[in-house]
């Protein structure tokens, strides 16, 4: 006995052995899905080829090519040239090849050798190609790699850092706002970008702004004490302040020097507090009046003159606001208001300031201002060191002068020493000698003493008049250069001279009064022995003045005052080795370097800074904190008002990049796409044909010859049954199902936005239309075909012989052909 | 009357709502001519297509040569079909085809051998005086030429009943003449038992065995030529009377100015 499957096989060998037209009708649509998905899927190949191709001649093939060098049309020759120079100097063994020219600009296609495929190379790109006449920025076509784009400006060091930890990664890069990952041939693409996403989500930036204009003055030390905060309230994995990363690109570039002139030009400008009166509301972003160098005063209600200066207002703290100057210049200050003189850079100037209301009109008082310039104080240091360092040379030269003459001082101080004590020595002997009679010989050595008390008094003479030098007018001109000399070299020394030794000096005046007594009153000696006592007592006067004096003098260390000397005499000639002339130069060159800028100058600058940079990186008003993925910004809003004591920001949650497949794969993704597309597209319009041609002629003589149904039902239900579909209509929506979803299935075709079911009730919604539409489509002659049912011809014969050779050239006319009697 | 080869009981035929055939009963005997007369649109196209079933009856019955015609299925009818010929009104040709294939086709598709198609073929469009056409296309011939390349089809199945649908009535009257002369050869000389349908009384008087009159989907009247046409006994009946003496005096004057010859067997006496 037969099993169902056994029965099943025999009946479907049995169905497709027997010549019926329902056979052919399978064979039709079987044949109609087939072409339908050949066609559908050949027109979409073809399209897809030849896009393709388009695509592979402007960019090569995947991984030929690594950059496209874009170029102005009229300059591609030129541009040919110099590209093989640069590639002949710095890329020794790339290949280039002109690409088509797209819009107006010539696309150079570039393959760097390998040993060129490093991150310093292609992060500096545009350096290497800056002679490239007519440039136009370059396009990475780098294959394989996986791109993150618009990766927040401080997450890009650490991204790439990430990135190059990957397995199959070989370096990262940064172009623009994009991180490029290169990868190994052999890396496992999907694998990486997965991985990749899975980084990606593990951070995330948090970004404070605040309101343009805003200046926070360190923004590293503020971005550094929110890093804290956040540490310390919220404790999350990772949090990093990277509102300053470092950026290699030449925008970053360009923005940081924008910035630091930024920085640079505010530093130079005057700075305007205004202490604000307890009723002025005033805002950040708000303007406010001076009168400065208006001779008339500010009345509210006046309109704003030229010559008053304006004042936008960058910061309130408390009641202190500051701003910078966007009209006028404080050099220019009618006197009247100046608590000191600008120029003199002396002291700030105080006026009063106003509100500007729409405008140009004055309003209400807000405050008094207060405006110092440090520029202008930068200049008068420097005016004055340039004074100095003219001075320094002269008293240089000078205090040498003086400091040799202290030299021959203590050379005849010495002297003057030894004087005293040979006069020491032959007041001894005298001594000696009248301690006896006074005789001839006693005689003889007070004559000795004289003469020797005449030479001490001589060298007393000499060291005076050498000292006359260093006496009290002298002194202060030493006064002076030891101040000067301390300034410069920061040392002292002469002032312990002149104290150690013009006390001597005072005694040695009095011992040299002491000698001329005494000679005077020797010579009014008649003989020692009607003297004697007056001798005696002379000697004793004489010889403890002499005591006194050389005690007093050998309490000086002339040594160690004559090394001072030396000392201070080599530092002396150092400084006059000095090249001022040099540093007088560089003073003036600083000086000549000074901005010469008016406040109104700096002010509107730094406002057009502001303006260009800002849709990029404001730092001082805005702070970028790299945190981890289970930070949030509501967690984070509160740490920064609490610790900024503002709540006039905001605070912004945001990935760290997104994954972007290379710019190739998303063409030919889209490529793939419109293939799939193009494909459907082809399968319904070839099922639509394929309907119109074939079925509408079957359906048009399955009506005539399929007996239609009896008309029983009454009322509704006879409405019901008319609206029903007839045989031959269902036959239509089952072929078009079937033939648009067995076409569309087999092309690979995908229609965005539509599912295999869609289509299936396109396809059948199509059958339906067209048996609706049959009679007008494909008539048939009713007459034929009662005549061949009168020969006795079977259905099937009838339609074979008879329909289908009458009807469109279609599949089923083509497949009839053989089973015509009658060619 | 011998043999019922025909025989028509209670046939019903409904196009929805209109009710085109009301209860006919009809017997047929073999190799009678049978004529059905009547106006437009009374039902005599609608029976005589019932009886081969181009059109499906609603009711009643059909008996063919012992068969229940009514009753057999659609591979039956096929079979059936081959046996009944069919001229149409409208010639009713294939056009695709030449005329030596229009008559072939039947006789191919009954399974007949290509020579003795062929052979046959010849032979029907020897009989309908047109061999000399037969690599024409249908289109290439005039009306009356067209009916009889599509009585040839007919006659060359050598079918034992032959159903004819108005065959003139798509003629003009300069071409039916030469239709009538071959369908009424062939009602002589065949011996084929005939239904056919015609508004042509003369033709009817000259072959018909029996003439039945329709009027509104109902036979009214059936009997002998004569019989009918001399003593009507139902409307219609009388209206063909009429047609009769506007041209003649009565039937006996139009039998004899319209027959010059007369019937061998002796059905129609002239």
């Amino acid at each position: 006995m037969a099993t169902p499957v056994i029965r099943l096989k025999n009946r479907f060998f049995s169905f497709w052995r027997q010549d019926s037209f329902i056979k052919d009708i399978f064979s039709l649509i079987i044949i109609t899905i087939l072409i339908g998905g050949a066609i559908s899927f050949g027109l979409a190949w073809v399209v897809d080829a030849y896009f393709g191709d388009t695509v592979t001649g402007l960019i090569g093939d995947v991984g030929q090519y690594d950059l496209i060098l874009h170029v102005r049309e009229d300059a591609a020759d030129m541009a040919k040239k110099e590209l093989e120079k640069i590639i002949a100097q710095n890329f020794p063994g790339a290949e280039y090849k002109q690409a088509p020219t797209v819009a107006g600009r010539a696309n150079f296609l570039l393959a760097l050798p390998d040993e060129y495929k490093n991150r310093e190379v292609l992060e500096n790109i545009d350096s290497y190609f800056s002679t490239l006449p007519g440039g136009n920025g370059h396009t990475f076509i780098i294959a394989p790699v996986v791109t993150v784009r618009g990766v927040q400006f401080g997450a890009k060091g650490m991204l790439i850092k990430r990135l190059q930890e990957l397995p199959g990664v070989k370096f990262a890069f940064v172009s623009g706002s994009n991180v490029l990952a290169v990868l190994t041939e052999d890396a496992d693409s999907k694998a990486i970008t997965q991985k990749a996403q899975e980084i990606l989500d593990d951070y995330r930036t948090i970004e404070v702004r605040f309101p343009m204009g805003y200046q926070i003055k360190d923004i590293s030390a503020t971005g550094e004490r929110l890093v804290m905060a956040i540490q310390d309230r919220i404790q999350p994995k990772l949090v990093k302040d990277v509102t300053l990363s470092e950026e290699t690109s030449d925008m970053q570039a360009f923005l940081d020097a924008l910035v630091e002139m930024k920085r640079f030009l505010l530093g130079y400008a005057s700075e305007v507090e205004i202490k604000l009166d307890p009723s002025a509301a005033l805002r950040v972003g708000d303007r406010v009046v001076l009168q400065g160098a208006s001779p008339q005063p500010l009345v509210v209600g006046d309109t704003l003159r030229p010559d008053n200066l304006v004042v936008d207002i960058i910061s309130i703290q408390g009641d202190t606001a500051k701003g910078i100057i966007t009209q006028g210049d404080i050099s220019d200050i009618a006197h009247g208001q100046l608590e000191f003189s600008a120029e003199s850079g002396q002291g700030p100037i105080v006026t009063k300031s106003y509100r500007l209301e729409r405008g140009t009109d004055i309003g209400q008082l807000v405050g008094e201002t207060i405006i110092h310039n440090d520029r202008f104080e930068l200049m008068l240091a420097i005016d004055e060191s340039i004074k100095l360092l003219e001075e320094l040379e002269v008293m240089a030269a000078e205090a040498d002068e003086t400091s040799q003459h202290l030299l021959a001082t203590l050379d005849a101080y010495e002297d003057t020493l030894d004087q005293i004590a040979r006069v020491e020595e032959t007041l001894r002997s005298v001594n000696q000698s009248l301690d006896g009679p006074l005789t001839q010989l006693g005689r003889l050595n007070i004559d000795e003493l004289v003469s020797t008390l005449k030479n001490t008094g001589k060298s007393i003479d000499y060291l005076l008049a050498t000292m006359g030098l260093v006496n009290p007018p002298s002194a202060g001109q030493l006064a002076d250069v030891e101040q000067s000399y301390s300034e410069v070299q920061g040392r002292t020394g002469l002032d312990q001279v002149l104290k150690d030794i013009n006390p001597v000096v005072q005694l040695l005046r009095k011992f040299r009064e002491r000698i001329n007594q005494f000679a005077l009153q020797v010579d009014t000696f008649g003989s020692l022995a009607e003297n004697s006592d007056l001798v005696h007592r002379l000697m004793q006067d004489i010889g403890g003045a002499t005591t006194s004096a050389l005690s007093a003098m050998e309490q000086v260390d002339v040594d160690a005052l004559r090394q001072d000397l030396k000392d201070i005499t080599a530092r002396l000639k150092a400084i006059g080795n000095l090249d001022t002339e040099l540093v007088r130069r560089q003073m003036q060159d600083v000086r000549s370097t000074l901005p010469d800028l008016t406040d109104e100058e700096i002010g509107r600058s730094v406002r057009l800074i502001d303006r260009y940079i800002g849709g990029e990186v404001i730092p001082g008003e805005r702070l970028e904190i790299l945190v981890d993925s289970g930070v949030r910004a509501d967690e984070v809003k509160p740490v920064i008002a609490e610790m900024l004591g503002t709540e006039d920001f905001s605070v912004l949650e945001a990935p760290i990049g997104t994954l972007q497949p290379d710019v190739r794969g998303i063409l030919f993704s889209v490529l793939r796409e419109v293939r799939s597309t193009i494909a459907g597209l082809t399968a319904v319009v070839f099922t639509l044909i394929i309907l119109w041609l074939d079925h509408a002629l079957i359906v048009t003589a399955l009506r005539k010859l399929i007996p239609s149904r009896k008309q029983v039902a009454k009322g509704w239900a006879r409405i019901w049954q008319r609206c029903l579909p007839d045989l031959a209509a269902l036959y239509s929506g089952a072929v078009g199902g079937t033939v648009l979803l067995g076409s569309y299935l087999l092309s690979g075709g995908a229609i965005p936005l539509l599912s295999p079911v869609h289509i299936l009730i396109i396809g059948v919604l199509a059958g339906l239309g067209t048996a609706a539409l049959s009679e007008r489509i494909s008539p048939v002659s009713e007459a034929e075909i009662y005549a061949g049912l009168s020969l006795g011809m079977r259905k099937t014969d009838i339609l074979r012989e008879i329909v289908i050779p009458e009807g469109r050239p279609g599949i089923s006319n083509l497949l009839n052909r053989r089973k015509l009697r009658f060619q | 009357m011998g043999t019922i080869h025909l025989e028509i009981k209670n046939l019903r035929k409904k196009y929805g709502d209109f009710e085109a055939v009301r209860g006919v009963n009809l017997e047929v005997a073999r190799g009678e001519v049978v004529v059905i007369m009547g106006p437009s649109g009374c039902g005599k196209s609608t029976v005589i297509r019932c009886i081969n079933r181009l059109v499906e009856p609603t009711e009643g019955e059909i008996w063919f040569d012992g068969l229940p015609v009514h009753d057999l299925s659609q591979k039956e009818m096929v079979s059936l079909r081959r046996r009944i010929g069919f001229v149409f009104q409208n010639f009713n040709l294939i056009h695709r085809l030449n005329v030596l294939q229009n008559v072939m086709l039947g006789l191919i598709y009954a399974g007949v051998d290509k020579d003795q198609a062929l052979e046959q073929a010849e032979e029907a469009l020897r009989k309908v005086g047109l061999l000399q056409a037969a690599g024409k296309r249908p289109s290439m011939l005039s009306g009356g030429q067209q009916q009889r390349v599509g009585i040839a089809r007919a006659l060359a199945l050598q079918p034992e009943l032959m159903l004819w649908d108005e065959p003139t009535a798509s003629l003009d009257p300069i071409l039916v003449r030469e239709v009538l002369d071959v369908m009424e050869d062939l009602a002589q000389s065949s011996g084929t038992t005939m239904v056919i349908v015609t508004h042509e009384v003369p033709f009817a008087l000259r072959v018909a065995d029996r003439i039945v009159l329709m009027a509104e989907g109902q036979v009214v009247e059936e009997g002998a030529p004569d019989e009918i046409f001399r003593l009507p006994r139902s409307g219609v009946g009388h209206k063909y009377l009429e047609i009769i003496t506007s041209q003649y005096h009565d039937v006996t004057e139009m039998r004899r100015r319209i027959l010059p010859g007369h019937r061998t067997e002796g059905k129609i006496i002239v």
